[in-house]
């Protein structure tokens, strides 16, 4: 491998590594900010998990064998220093991660009946984790047997259900027609309103428009939930 | 364990914080130091009195250290504000354009790198509340056109927006729910029996 | 979209609004107070709002429904125009604790466009206020605005000046 090569291949990893932070940063606030659960990331956060569990490893490394560019092997303040650096590098992308998946968690928990529904009905959906999706069974499940035992089964079978649809829907799902604040990343985008108004939206620009106006472009990245 | 409700659609103003803490920002180092490969981005070799970008956070351990002095970006500066500040009264119904985390890089910068800041702290806090307090005072205003559908807020900065966004999609959510109550894609009338209605 | 859980919205439709059999039903003379007697048709009855809007919606084999709504005071002529007047001066609390809920059903159940127009317009108003006392704690002591708020006008008010505190204390920290 050339030199070139070495350095445009350094470049492209440094670019890609930029594009990790900054695209973990956008899916947290995109599911932080949406009113209905956003498909799960798989390839950004496996990325992400696993490149944090060797930076952990590189930590724990370093700290039992030192700077291992160092003959002497003792531990400057500077590599300390260093250290401190990295680790809180790990702890500000562990924020990111836990407040995604929680704040996930948190859609999953107040429309669980929906989200099964919707995944029973399309098995290789791509909404949920395979983790999510066990703990949504298990939370359905330990929810339908609280209730069970301490009400529903005193009342008649017929009013016993959890998820019946007429009238009322008892299967409480997200309003997709909330309005949220968007950031544009692209031009050309028309949004169509009420009375066959348009609303034409400046890249850079920021707005509240209903989320299910914009949600397609939110999918694939021209408009930024915020 | 799921995130508070309450935080479901909102930030807390410290998290809009953390986002800041992630822009770059030049700083002028004082000691060499070897690069570090972080996760997120790569800190490169430090050295003394050459200037280098690295995310505020390192900027600002480095800088806790005494390794390094910052180099305020060029908007934080009194004349520059100023200015700015006079183009929020020219302009009525328009901001001005303001980075969008002005008010956070301000604040960490103005706590903990004074002495790089190029005027003095208390002039920088002054200009920064008063710009802060008339565009306040413009999103009320503009509050006044509230409605169920859409409206553009360009220039507002990300703290900004989340500090007025519970009331702001609360108001609007409400009136979307109101106007919603009437059927306006069916456009025939009169099949219910209303004539008790005056 | 209506939440099933939605206990602001159990409460409206537990209010009770007034309404007229437009047919004679025997037996269900017990909602005016005689038991085992028929309801004759064109007595007036206030009737939970949950119950109202079915039998509104239930026809008779002939083809009438068995009630129709009638106006609510909440909503008649007065309220409005006193809306229209001075949105802020109104006692809303006082008139209906869930005022809106109410309002949105009526506008929904009659398409009452007129009426869904008046309320946008005294949210609008009012939420101007509201903000304005969220962001000043010293105007809230013995105001009587601050009594005459509907439950979502409390809710708004909580989280507008929740989020001012949270700037505020940010910005000290």
């Amino acid at each position: 491998m050339e030199v070139d090569d070495i350095l445009r291949d350094f470049e492209k990893s440094t670019q890609k590594d930029q594009d990790l932070y900054k695209s973990l940063t956008t899916a947290m606030l995109n599911e932080r900010m949406a009113p209905e659960l956003l498909p799960y990331q798989q390839s950004l956060l496996e990325d992400v998990l696993s490149k944090i569990s060797s930076q952990q490893q590189f930590l724990l490394d370093s700290h039992e064998y030192g700077d291992i560019n160092i003959d002497s092997g003792i531990i400057t303040s500077d590599f300390k220093l260093q250290l401190m650096i990295i680790e809180t590098d790990i702890e500000r992308l562990n924020y990111l991660v836990r407040s995604y998946l929680r704040v996930r968690l948190s859609k999953i928990d107040k429309f669980s009946i929906h989200y099964i529904d919707m995944i029973s009905t399309n098995r290789d959906s791509k909404l949920l984790s395979f983790e999510e999706q066990s703990y949504i069974s298990r939370h359905f499940k330990l929810m339908t047997d609280l209730y069970n035992g301490s009400f529903l089964k005193k009342v008649p079978q017929d009013l016993a259900y959890l998820d019946t649809d007429s009238g009322i829907s008892m299967i409480v799902k997200p309003e997709i027609d909330q309005l949220v604040f968007i950031k544009v990343n692209k031009g050309d985008i028309v949004l169509e309103l009420e009375d066959d108004d348009e609303l034409e939206l400046i890249p850079g620009g920021i707005y509240i428009v209903k989320y299910s106006l914009v949600r397609r472009y939110v999918d694939i990245g021209d408009i930024e939930l915020i | 364990m799921s995130i508070p409700s309450h935080l479901h659609q909102n930030l807390m103003p410290s998290e809009v914080n953390f986002l800041a803490e992630n822009e770059m920002i030049q700083i002028l180092p004082r000691y060499s130091m070897k690069s570090i490969q972080l996760i997120g981005t790569k800190i490169p070799n430090l050295r003394a009195l050459r200037r280098e970008k690295v995310p505020i956070w390192v900027a600002l351990i480095l800088k806790s250290q005494g390794k390094c002095n910052i180099v305020p970006p060029k908007w934080l500066e009194l004349g520059y504000l100023k200015e700015k500040y006079d183009e929020e009264i020219k302009n009525p119904f328009k901001f001005s354009d303001l980075p969008w985390h002005w008010i956070e890089i301000s604040k960490m910068l103005l706590s903990k790198a004074a002495d790089d800041l190029s005027d003095p702290s208390h002039q920088l806090r002054s200009i920064i509340q008063d710009l802060k307090e008339i565009r306040l005072v413009k999103s009320k205003k503009g509050f006044t056109e509230l409605n169920e559908s859409n409206i553009a807020l360009t220039g507002l900065s990300l703290l900004e927006i989340n500090e007025i966004r519970p009331f702001v999609l609360g108001v609007m959510n409400k009136l979307r729910e109101i106007h919603e109550t009437i059927d306006r894609e069916g456009e025939e009338e009169g099949e219910e029996e209303d004539d008790d209605m005056d | 979209m209506v939440d099933y859980y939605d206990i602001d919205d159990i409460l409206a439709t537990g209010e009770k609004v007034p309404s007229i059999f437009n047919i004679t039903v025997p037996g269900l003379g017990y909602l005016e107070g005689n038991p085992g007697k028929p309801i004759n048709e064109g007595t007036k009855v206030e009737l939970p709002l949950w119950l109202a809007e079915q039998l509104a919606h239930l026809e008779a084999p002939d083809g009438t429904p068995f009630i129709s709504l009638l106006e609510p005071e909440s909503l008649n002529v007065k309220v409005r125009n006193a809306i229209r007047t001075d949105p802020v001066a109104l006692d809303v609390h006082s008139i209906l604790p869930n005022y809106y809920k109410m309002a949105e059903k009526y506008c929904s159940f009659f398409s009452d466009e007129e009426l869904s127009e008046i309320i946008k317009q005294m949210i609008k108003e009012r939420s101007l206020e509201i903000y304005s006392y969220a962001n000043n704690s010293s105007k809230q002591m013995n105001s009587r605005f601050m009594l005459s708020l509907d439950e979502f006008e409390k809710r708004l008010f909580k989280i507008a000046s929740e989020s001012n505190r949270q700037m505020k204390n940010w910005l000290k920290e």
